[in-house]
Protein backbone atom coordinates (compact mmCIF):
# COMPACT_ATOMS: atom_id res chain seq x y z
CA UNK A 1 0.00 0.00 0.00
CA UNK A 2 1.82 3.10 -1.22
CA UNK A 3 -1.04 5.54 -0.94
CA UNK A 4 -4.02 6.19 1.31
CA UNK A 5 -7.50 5.77 -0.20
CA UNK A 6 -9.01 9.00 -1.50
CA UNK A 7 -11.33 9.61 1.49
CA UNK A 8 -8.41 9.37 3.93
CA UNK A 9 -6.28 11.63 1.72
CA UNK A 10 -9.09 14.15 1.95
CA UNK A 11 -9.00 13.93 5.76
CA UNK A 12 -5.33 14.93 5.69
CA UNK A 13 -6.00 17.70 3.19
CA UNK A 14 -8.68 19.07 5.53
CA UNK A 15 -6.16 18.94 8.36
CA UNK A 16 -3.73 20.96 6.22
CA UNK A 17 -6.45 23.53 5.48
CA UNK A 18 -7.26 23.74 9.19
CA UNK A 19 -3.63 24.63 9.93
CA UNK A 20 -2.55 27.28 7.44
CA UNK A 21 0.85 28.94 7.85
CA UNK A 22 0.28 31.22 10.81
CA UNK A 23 1.34 34.83 11.07
CA UNK A 24 4.46 35.46 13.08
CA UNK A 25 4.11 37.56 16.22
CA UNK A 26 5.88 40.94 16.25
CA UNK A 27 8.38 39.93 18.93
CA UNK A 28 9.32 36.57 17.40
CA UNK A 29 12.69 37.77 16.07
CA UNK A 30 13.66 39.88 19.14
CA UNK A 31 12.91 36.91 21.42
CA UNK A 32 14.89 34.64 19.08
CA UNK A 33 17.93 36.94 19.34
CA UNK A 34 17.56 37.10 23.12
CA UNK A 35 17.63 33.29 23.20
CA UNK A 36 20.68 33.22 20.94
CA UNK A 37 22.46 35.77 23.17
CA UNK A 38 21.56 33.94 26.37
CA UNK A 39 22.85 30.65 24.85
CA UNK A 40 26.02 32.49 23.81
CA UNK A 41 26.49 33.87 27.35
CA UNK A 42 25.89 30.41 28.77
CA UNK A 43 28.44 28.97 26.36
CA UNK A 44 30.88 31.73 27.43
CA UNK A 45 30.31 30.91 31.12
CA UNK A 46 30.79 27.24 30.40
CA UNK A 47 34.03 27.99 28.58
CA UNK A 48 35.26 30.08 31.50
CA UNK A 49 34.25 27.32 33.91
CA UNK A 50 36.13 24.83 31.75
CA UNK A 51 39.24 27.06 31.79
CA UNK A 52 38.97 27.42 35.57
CA UNK A 53 38.60 23.67 35.94
CA UNK A 54 41.66 23.13 33.74
CA UNK A 55 43.68 25.65 35.77
CA UNK A 56 42.54 23.98 38.99
CA UNK A 57 43.52 20.58 37.60
CA UNK A 58 46.97 21.98 36.69
CA UNK A 59 47.48 23.39 40.19
CA UNK A 60 46.31 20.11 41.71
CA UNK A 61 48.74 18.14 39.53
CA UNK A 62 51.63 20.44 40.50
CA UNK A 63 50.71 20.13 44.17
CA UNK A 64 50.60 16.36 43.80
CA UNK A 65 54.11 16.35 42.29
CA UNK A 66 55.46 18.59 45.08
CA UNK A 67 53.87 16.34 47.68
CA UNK A 68 55.30 13.30 45.96
CA UNK A 69 58.84 14.66 45.78
CA UNK A 70 59.28 16.53 49.07
CA UNK A 71 56.64 15.70 51.62
CA UNK A 72 55.97 11.99 51.19
CA UNK A 73 59.61 10.81 51.73
CA UNK A 74 59.72 12.84 54.94
CA UNK A 75 56.46 11.32 56.11
CA UNK A 76 57.73 7.86 55.23
CA UNK A 77 60.73 8.37 57.58
CA UNK A 78 58.40 9.31 60.37
CA UNK A 79 56.21 6.38 59.53
CA UNK A 80 59.17 4.03 59.94
CA UNK A 81 59.81 5.40 63.46
CA UNK A 82 56.15 5.09 64.32
CA UNK A 83 55.87 1.63 62.92
CA UNK A 84 58.02 0.16 65.79
CA UNK A 85 55.80 -1.26 68.54
CA UNK A 86 56.04 -0.26 72.21
CA UNK A 87 57.31 -3.72 73.24
CA UNK A 88 60.02 -3.50 70.58
CA UNK A 89 61.04 -0.06 71.81
CA UNK A 90 61.24 -1.31 75.45
CA UNK A 91 63.12 -4.48 74.49
CA UNK A 92 65.48 -2.49 72.35
CA UNK A 93 65.99 -0.03 75.16
CA UNK A 94 66.69 -2.86 77.66
CA UNK A 95 69.20 -4.43 75.34
CA UNK A 96 70.91 -1.11 74.86
CA UNK A 97 71.07 -0.57 78.59
CA UNK A 98 72.54 -4.05 79.15
CA UNK A 99 75.12 -3.43 76.49
CA UNK A 100 75.96 -0.07 78.01
CA UNK A 101 76.37 -1.63 81.44
CA UNK A 102 78.75 -4.23 80.09
CA UNK A 103 81.05 -1.68 78.57
CA UNK A 104 80.79 1.16 81.05
CA UNK A 105 83.22 1.61 83.94
CA UNK A 106 81.26 2.89 86.94
CA UNK A 107 82.36 6.36 88.06
CA UNK A 108 83.06 5.06 91.61
CA UNK A 109 85.13 2.14 90.44
CA UNK A 110 88.23 1.46 92.46
CA UNK A 111 90.61 -1.24 91.44
CA UNK A 112 90.94 -4.02 94.08
CA UNK A 113 93.79 -3.37 96.51
CA UNK A 114 96.32 -6.13 96.52
CA UNK A 115 98.06 -6.44 99.91
CA UNK A 116 101.68 -7.57 100.05
CA UNK A 117 101.01 -10.66 102.19
CA UNK A 118 98.34 -11.65 99.89
CA UNK A 119 100.61 -11.26 97.02
CA UNK A 120 101.21 -14.48 95.26
CA UNK A 121 104.40 -16.00 95.90
CA UNK B 1 19.20 34.19 -11.82
CA UNK B 2 20.96 32.89 -8.73
CA UNK B 3 20.76 29.24 -7.87
CA UNK B 4 18.40 28.55 -5.05
CA UNK B 5 18.72 26.09 -2.22
CA UNK B 6 15.39 24.49 -3.02
CA UNK B 7 16.50 23.18 -6.38
CA UNK B 8 16.18 19.53 -5.33
CA UNK B 9 13.37 20.06 -2.87
CA UNK B 10 10.30 21.18 -4.74
CA UNK B 11 8.12 20.51 -1.71
CA UNK B 12 10.12 22.75 0.55
CA UNK B 13 8.78 26.21 0.06
CA UNK B 14 11.51 28.37 1.53
CA UNK B 15 13.47 30.28 -1.07
CA UNK B 16 16.94 30.94 0.22
CA UNK B 17 19.91 31.66 -1.96
CA UNK B 18 22.92 29.46 -1.15
CA UNK B 19 25.04 32.59 -1.15
CA UNK B 20 23.04 33.93 1.84
CA UNK B 21 23.46 30.60 3.61
CA UNK B 22 27.19 30.78 2.92
CA UNK B 23 27.44 34.27 4.43
CA UNK B 24 25.46 33.17 7.49
CA UNK B 25 27.81 30.20 7.89
CA UNK B 26 30.69 32.65 8.00
CA UNK B 27 29.08 34.46 10.93
CA UNK B 28 27.24 37.25 9.05
CA UNK B 29 24.32 38.02 11.37
CA UNK B 30 22.52 40.08 8.72
CA UNK B 31 22.50 37.03 6.46
CA UNK B 32 21.18 34.93 9.33
CA UNK B 33 18.42 37.50 9.84
CA UNK B 34 17.56 37.21 6.15
CA UNK B 35 17.23 33.45 6.60
CA UNK B 36 15.01 33.96 9.65
CA UNK B 37 12.75 36.31 7.70
CA UNK B 38 12.46 33.81 4.86
CA UNK B 39 11.86 30.65 6.88
CA UNK B 40 10.00 31.68 10.00
CA UNK B 41 6.49 31.61 8.55
CA UNK B 42 6.68 28.22 6.79
CA UNK B 43 8.59 26.77 9.74
CA UNK B 44 5.87 27.94 12.12
CA UNK B 45 3.21 26.39 9.90
CA UNK B 46 5.03 23.07 9.70
CA UNK B 47 5.63 22.96 13.44
CA UNK B 48 2.00 23.89 14.10
CA UNK B 49 0.90 20.91 12.00
CA UNK B 50 3.47 18.56 13.50
CA UNK B 51 2.95 19.27 17.19
CA UNK B 52 -0.67 20.35 17.12
CA UNK B 53 -0.39 22.73 20.07
CA UNK B 54 -0.63 26.39 18.97
CA UNK B 55 0.66 27.74 22.30
CA UNK B 56 4.13 26.27 21.95
CA UNK B 57 4.67 26.75 18.21
CA UNK B 58 6.79 29.92 18.47
CA UNK B 59 8.92 28.42 21.26
CA UNK B 60 9.69 25.33 19.18
CA UNK B 61 10.37 27.43 16.06
CA UNK B 62 12.78 29.64 18.03
CA UNK B 63 14.52 26.54 19.35
CA UNK B 64 14.94 25.33 15.75
CA UNK B 65 16.43 28.66 14.69
CA UNK B 66 18.76 28.79 17.70
CA UNK B 67 19.99 25.33 16.68
CA UNK B 68 20.40 26.58 13.11
CA UNK B 69 22.46 29.54 14.35
CA UNK B 70 24.80 27.38 16.41
CA UNK B 71 25.09 24.46 13.98
CA UNK B 72 25.45 26.23 10.64
CA UNK B 73 29.11 25.22 10.54
CA UNK B 74 28.02 21.56 10.49
CA UNK B 75 26.11 22.07 7.23
CA UNK B 76 28.01 20.26 4.49
CA UNK B 77 26.89 22.36 1.52
CA UNK B 78 24.97 25.60 1.20
CA UNK B 79 22.58 23.88 -1.22
CA UNK B 80 21.67 21.29 1.43
CA UNK B 81 20.26 23.95 3.74
CA UNK B 82 16.55 23.26 3.37
CA UNK B 83 16.52 19.48 3.98
CA UNK B 84 18.86 20.16 6.88
CA UNK B 85 16.49 22.81 8.24
CA UNK B 86 13.60 20.35 7.93
CA UNK B 87 15.69 17.76 9.79
CA UNK B 88 16.28 20.21 12.66
CA UNK B 89 12.57 21.05 12.64
CA UNK B 90 11.58 17.38 12.74
CA UNK B 91 14.04 16.74 15.60
CA UNK B 92 12.73 19.71 17.57
CA UNK B 93 9.17 18.44 17.03
CA UNK B 94 10.20 14.95 18.29
CA UNK B 95 11.84 16.51 21.33
CA UNK B 96 8.74 18.54 22.05
CA UNK B 97 6.41 15.55 21.65
CA UNK B 98 8.66 13.35 23.82
CA UNK B 99 8.79 15.95 26.59
CA UNK B 100 5.07 16.39 26.32
CA UNK B 101 4.49 12.68 26.68
CA UNK B 102 6.85 12.61 29.67
CA UNK B 103 4.83 15.36 31.32
CA UNK B 104 1.72 13.23 30.77
CA UNK B 105 0.09 15.93 28.75
CA UNK B 106 -1.73 13.76 26.30
CA UNK B 107 -3.03 15.11 23.07
CA UNK B 108 -6.53 14.32 24.26
CA UNK B 109 -6.19 16.81 27.12
CA UNK B 110 -5.22 19.50 24.61
CA UNK B 111 -8.24 18.67 22.55
CA UNK B 112 -10.23 18.88 25.75
CA UNK B 113 -8.98 22.43 26.24
CA UNK B 114 -9.97 23.33 22.71
CA UNK B 115 -13.38 21.81 23.26
CA UNK B 116 -13.77 23.76 26.49
CA UNK B 117 -12.84 26.97 24.66
CA UNK B 118 -15.33 26.16 21.95
CA UNK B 119 -18.03 25.37 24.50
CA UNK B 120 -17.38 28.67 26.28
CA UNK B 121 -17.50 30.52 23.00
CA UNK B 122 -20.73 28.77 22.09
CA UNK B 123 -22.42 30.14 25.17
CA UNK B 124 -22.03 33.75 24.12
CA UNK B 125 -21.53 33.75 20.41
CA UNK B 126 -22.34 31.60 17.49
CA UNK B 127 -19.42 29.46 16.39
CA UNK B 128 -18.70 29.83 12.74
CA UNK B 129 -19.19 26.76 10.63
CA UNK B 130 -15.63 27.15 9.39
CA UNK B 131 -14.11 27.00 12.90
CA UNK B 132 -16.22 23.95 13.65
CA UNK B 133 -15.06 22.21 10.49
CA UNK B 134 -11.41 22.95 11.28
CA UNK B 135 -11.76 21.63 14.81
CA UNK B 136 -13.34 18.44 13.50
CA UNK B 137 -10.56 17.98 10.94
CA UNK B 138 -7.94 18.41 13.69
CA UNK B 139 -9.72 16.03 16.03
CA UNK B 140 -10.10 13.38 13.37
CA UNK B 141 -6.44 13.38 12.33
CA UNK B 142 -5.29 13.55 15.95
CA UNK B 143 -7.41 10.53 16.83
CA UNK B 144 -6.17 8.61 13.76
CA UNK B 145 -2.54 9.37 14.62
CA UNK B 146 -2.99 8.57 18.31
CA UNK B 147 -2.08 4.94 17.62
CA UNK B 148 1.29 5.60 15.98
CA UNK B 149 4.61 6.67 17.52
CA UNK B 150 5.75 10.30 17.50
CA UNK B 151 8.25 9.44 14.76
CA UNK B 152 5.59 7.89 12.56
CA UNK B 153 3.21 10.75 13.27
CA UNK B 154 5.81 13.24 12.07
CA UNK B 155 6.70 11.10 9.05
CA UNK B 156 3.06 10.72 7.99
CA UNK B 157 2.37 14.42 8.44
CA UNK B 158 5.42 15.35 6.39
CA UNK B 159 4.25 13.02 3.64
CA UNK B 160 0.49 13.49 3.68
CA UNK B 161 0.09 17.05 4.98
CA UNK B 162 3.31 18.83 4.03
CA UNK B 163 3.28 16.98 0.73
CA UNK B 164 6.95 16.05 0.70
CA UNK B 165 8.07 13.46 -1.81
CA UNK B 166 9.98 10.29 -0.93
CA UNK B 167 13.08 11.87 -2.44
CA UNK B 168 12.76 14.85 -0.11
CA UNK B 169 12.07 12.62 2.88
CA UNK B 170 15.17 10.63 1.96
CA UNK B 171 17.24 13.83 2.17
CA UNK B 172 15.68 14.85 5.47
CA UNK B 173 15.95 11.48 7.21
CA UNK B 174 19.16 10.43 5.45
CA UNK B 175 17.89 6.89 4.98
CA UNK B 176 17.31 4.74 1.90
CA UNK B 177 14.01 5.05 0.06
CA UNK B 178 13.13 1.41 0.76
CA UNK B 179 13.47 1.85 4.52
CA UNK B 180 11.18 4.86 4.32
CA UNK B 181 8.65 2.96 2.25
CA UNK B 182 8.54 0.14 4.81
CA UNK B 183 8.08 2.57 7.67
CA UNK B 184 5.40 4.52 5.82
CA UNK B 185 3.63 1.29 4.92
CA UNK B 186 3.43 0.17 8.56
CA UNK B 187 2.31 3.60 9.77
CA UNK B 188 -0.32 3.80 7.03
CA UNK B 189 -1.61 0.33 7.96
CA UNK B 190 -2.23 1.47 11.53
CA UNK B 191 -3.91 4.70 10.46
CA UNK B 192 -6.04 2.88 7.90
CA UNK B 193 -7.16 0.41 10.55
CA UNK B 194 -8.08 3.26 12.92
CA UNK B 195 -9.92 4.99 10.05
CA UNK B 196 -11.89 1.81 9.33
CA UNK B 197 -12.87 1.55 12.97
CA UNK B 198 -13.97 5.20 13.00
CA UNK B 199 -16.11 4.67 9.93
CA UNK B 200 -17.55 1.54 11.54
CA UNK B 201 -18.55 3.56 14.61
CA UNK B 202 -20.36 6.09 12.43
Amino acid sequence: MNEFPEDLKQVFRNYRDAHPDTEVSANFTPILWRKIESRRRMAGSMAMLRRLAQAFAGVAATAAVILGVFVIPHLQDRAEIQSVSYAEVVANDDAQQEMAKAFTIPAAYEPPVVLPDEAPE
Amino acid sequence: MPRQARSECAGLRMLIEPEVVGRARNGDEKAFNQIVQAVRKPILGTIRRLIGNPDDVEDVAQEVLVRVFYSLDQLRTDEGFEPWLYRLTVNAAYDYLRKKRRRHESRMSDLGEEQVTLAEAAEGTKISADANRKTKARELVDSLLAGVSEQDRVLLLLKEVEGLSLKELEQIYEVKENALKVRLFRARQRVLKAFGEKKGEE
